[in-house]
This record gives C-alpha cells, structure tokens and sequence, in this order.
C-alpha cells in the first residue's frame, strides 16, 4: 500500500490495514515521521489496522507486490525500529515500514 | 618497526579534509535525487538505489556538528563487510599514503570513530574508521 504524505513517501503492507476511511480522529499524521511540525492537512486518508490508525495524504494499491529491498546496516533502529525495507515502484524508492511500528512511534514521539 | 603505509582515500566535506582506506573506498557518486526516511536523524540526508541496493546518505558535517551551509552534490561510497554506506564530499583529492598509528579523535561519539590527525598536502585528515562508523550509525548515533 502505497501512501503519499506531503513530499515524502511510505509504504505499508496491505495486510497490515483493515479499513481506510476519510475519518481524521484518533490517529496520527504520518508527515511527522518526517517532520516534527508537520501539520496534518484538511483532507487526509485513515488507514486503520485492530489498534492504531494513520492519516496519510493518499493511497494506492501496488497491482503486484514489488521486492523488498533491505534495511542498510547504518539505518538499523530507525523510526523505532519500524522500518522494514524499500521497494521500488514507478521509478521512486518508497521506505516501507510495519504500521504498528510506525504508528506507536509516532505516537511515542 | 614502522607501519607500512596504506593508501586512503582523501576528500573534503564542508571545511574538513577526511580519510577512508582505499580498499573501501568503492566509487565516487554523484548523488542523485534522495529519498527521505521517516525516523531519521538529521545527518542522514535520505537513501538512493545503486547496482541493486538502498544505500544511506550520511552527510559528514551533519554528523560531527561542523557547520556548513554547502549542498552535499557527491558522495563517496565506503564498502564494509556489513554493506555500504554514502559519505558526502564536496571535493575528492584522490589517494594518500598515510603511516603510523593514529590515536582516536574522542573518547565516545561519532568521535570515537576518527582517528588522527594525520598529515596530507592538503592539510590534516580525520581518518574514518568505516566498520565502527556504520556500527555507530546503525545503534541510531
């Protein structure tokens, strides 16, 4: 699941997301894993998983599951440990990341 | 009895000379467009894919907190047994021979990680020790 947050980028694995509304309360702004101060934008898109939900700018479905590229060495423990590799998709790198993860990192944060 | 000397590779990053061992100094890049990676710290400026690999951008100046307003436009790229690493240069200066033992810039840190100062023509170097680096870098330092 590919998701666009602001100028960055961000991927999630499908099974990891039980429902995405356009709802806003209870989650997170994915931007601030980026950057401390980003400000959650009017229109956003909820990924919710059992227990934690992200806000996102938008979202598309990869037609097939690209190759995960691992995590280099010197970026081990980043995000919390959340991070979970790269794919490469339409040209772009998109780090992908567990949304449990992600999602109490930035709650943590 | 004297240390043989080894080959470094030189190069300027900000208002600093530093060294690797050339046998792990793989190539020198031009960096291309990065991708940014949520979590990370500053001195990590993103990731880009070469030859089939994520490789980390780590901008030297960043990292030992020299202040430097230039755009890192090239990296040199350090191969160690764990993988590889990016290393911003905004200048190379090729290859030196460097003898002698060299006692560590600091205690703990990044600092930890440098030896020197060793002499080159161009000035002194700090001498980057690549495998305690990317161990550094890869505990969140």
């Amino acid at each position: 699941m590919l998701c666009r947050v602001g100028q960055h980028r961000l991927a999630l694995e499908a099974n990891d997301v039980v429902l995405i509304d356009d709802g806003q309360a209870g989650a997170p702004y994915a931007g601030r894993g980026f950057e401390a101060l980003a400000i959650t934008p009017a229109v956003t898109r909820r990924l919710r998983a059992a227990t934690w939900a992200l806000l996102v700018d938008s979202v598309e479905m990869a037609p097939e599951p690209p190759s995960l590229l691992r995590v280099p060495p010197a970026l081990g423990g980043t995000a919390g440990g959340a991070l979970r590799g790269f794919v490469h998709w339409a040209g772009e790198l998109w780090p992908v990341v567990s949304f449990e993860a992600f999602a109490r990192y930035l709650g943590a944060a | 009895m004297a240390d043989a000397p080894r080959g470094h590779l030189v190069f300027v990053c900000g208002s600093s000379l530093y060294a690797v061992p050339s046998e792990c100094a793989a190539e020198v890049v031009n960096l291309p467009t990065l991708t940014r990676v949520p979590g990370s710290a500053s001195h990590l400026l993103g990731v880009f894919a070469h030859r089939g690999e994520v490789l980390p951008v780590i901008d030297l100046a960043k990292l030992t907190g020299v202040a430097s307003t230039e755009v890192p436009r090239r990296a040199v790229l350090v191969r160690v047994a764990k993988g590889v690493m990016a290393l911003t240069a905004s200048r190379v200066n090729g290859v030196a021979s460097l003898t002698g033992r060299f006692d560590r810039l600091g205690e703990t840190g990044v600092q930890a990680h440098f030896r020197g100062p060793a002499a080159v023509p161009a000035g002194t170097v700090a001498v980057i020790d690549p495998e305690g680096l990317m161990e550094f870098l890869g505990r969140g330092g």
